[in-house]
């Protein structure tokens, strides 16, 4: 802890320029959707919706922060790897910035969604906001971190084949086979009996979710329809924390070992 | 002690190293020579740990190099990349939080003697003061295997002058061993207890410089001219 904290404020300082860019695209946003609207008399509904396709993209938030992270450090790796501290205390120093930074950027994003029109857009309660907010927010944090272990994995496995063949092929190879890995893990496998097997237990009730809200009758039907045609399960969170663990160990045993200056 | 047993290092098909066996003893500053691509940078990251060896294996002190034997050797990149939003002073305090053995006192002493202004950005800094400062972080270090990779590559002569001063004022040669690489032999010739000559990835010579000075009468680049010629 002692050596790590001051490792985790340098990656605050080095990962700065992804959030404060994140901001600025989202403020320019902001303006522009809230001029257009404006010709038009409609200010506010712009932004609402801006605001939320903006928060959805923070799905993707933390893989584009431990690129940046990962990226930087590339040039300077004879810095970064001579460090007596294990590799996971290294990736993890720059997922917990990527986190933070992420959660902050989600909250004024949604705060300013909220506030900036989607309120008035869509009726509900305040506390319907809330828990949608909630909801929305952890699974783009948790979505987030997975795609962000999964991502900083490629990324060391890229820097293997470094070794072996020139940047561009390993990129292109390292691109592919994350495509070829999607296809098969996210794709295939959800749908194989063992998978099922394995996390089809703990369901999750959301029935009271959308009949608790003061939505329009049809937006209601419509997210009843989504519930009962998609069940979630506490297994399916369990599993894919597992998996991520073990993808995160492995990568970090893959920059201790493997990964060369 | 730094024992390589039967190293070899190959990138693809580049044999960087061939079937190395060395030993260096404590307490010595050690000046490694060769021609550009002759190995020098790879034996320094393979004490480093930051790359490993096809074959064989090295050991400090009877530990077997890992990327952790960090906490026993400093490693002077010939790359002067550092964190450009830092100043030269977060700098220094960034290295001491990381290491145990940093010895602040001792990085503001070198960093007064080198005369490097603490607050200025590291982006700021020109070849000569990253170069300053890649010894104080270096030096500072109470560490038994201090390596440093070309340390006066592309310096003017003051700062070269600065720099070799810094190596006898800083370095207790009691404790720690050097090993430094470098072009510039002239220059480092008297700091120097013992040489190796490094030629396509294997050790052809290692010698005390005191024997090879008065014993044979000869000095480094004399020796060298010998092996290279």
């Amino acid at each position: 802890m002692k050596t790590w904290l001051p490792l985790v404020k340098k990656e605050f300082r080095l990962g700065l320029p992804i959030f404060l860019l994140s901001l600025i695209i989202f403020i320019i946003g902001v303006a522009v959707v809230g001029g257009i609207g404006y010709k038009f008399d409609h200010i506010l509904q712009p932004i609402g919706i801006f605001g939320l396709v903006w928060g959805a993209g923070h799905f993707f938030f933390l893989a584009i922060y431990m690129l940046y992270s990962l990226g930087s450090e590339k040039k300077r790796m004879h810095l970064w790897l001579h460090n007596p501290m294990h590799a996971s205390g290294l990736l993890l120093a720059k997922l917990l910035t990527g986190t933070v930074y992420l959660i902050l950027s989600l909250l004024i994003t949604s705060l300013a969604a909220y506030f900036g029109g989607l309120e008035v857009f869509i009726e509900l309660s305040a506390a319907s906001w809330l828990k949608i907010g909630v909801i929305l927010s952890i699974h783009a944090i948790l979505f987030s971190l997975d795609l962000a272990v999964y991502i900083t994995l490629a990324y060391i496995l890229f820097l293997l084949l470094e070794r072996y063949m020139p940047a561009f092929l390993s990129g292109v190879v390292v691109f592919f086979g994350f495509w070829v890995f999607n296809g098969i893990y996210f794709g295939w496998f959800p749908l194989t009996k063992f998978y099922e097997v394995i996390t089809s237990w703990g369901m999750i009730d959301l029935g009271n979710f959308a009949s608790s809200m003061n939505f329009e009758n049809n937006i209601v039907n419509a997210m009843i329809n989504f519930q009962q045609d998609f069940k979630i399960y506490a297994g399916m969170y369990l599993f894919e924390a597992v998996v991520v663990t073990v993808i995160f160990f492995i990568t970090s045993w893959l920059l201790d070992k493997k990964v060369e200056v | 002690m730094i024992e390589f047993k039967n190293v070899t290092k190959r990138y693809m098909t580049k044999t960087a190293l061939r079937d190395v066996c060395l030993k260096l003893d404590k307490g010595k500053i050690i000046g490694l020579v060769g021609l550009n691509g002759a190995g020098k940078s790879t034996t320094m990251k393979l004490i480093a740990g930051l790359v490993t060896p096809t074959k064989g294996s090295i050991e400090i002190d009877g530990s077997k190099v890992t990327r952790r034997i960090a906490s026993k050797v400093s490693y002077l990149s010939e790359l002067d990349e550092y964190y450009s939003f830092y100043t030269v002073q977060q700098t220094i305090d960034f290295f001491a939080s990381q290491f145990a053995d940093f010895n602040k006192d001792k990085a503001e002493e070198i960093r007064a003697y080198m005369n490097l202004d603490a607050n200025t950005k590291v982006k700021h800094l020109s070849k000569g003061n990253r170069g300053r400062l890649k010894i104080i972080l270096t030096l500072s270090r109470e560490v038994p295997v201090l390596l440093m990779d070309e340390p006066l590559s592309g310096l003017d002569p003051l700062v070269r002058d600065s720099i070799v001063k810094g190596l006898i004022t800083f370095v207790d040669t009691e404790k720690q061993t050097v090993l430094l690489s470098t072009h510039q032999i002239m220059e480092v010739e008297m700091i120097l207890d013992e040489v190796l000559a490094i030629k396509d990835g294997e050790i052809v010579d290692h010698r005390n410089v005191e024997d090879l000075r008065y014993d044979e009468q000869q000095g480094i680049l004399e020796w060298m001219s010998a092996i290279y010629e």
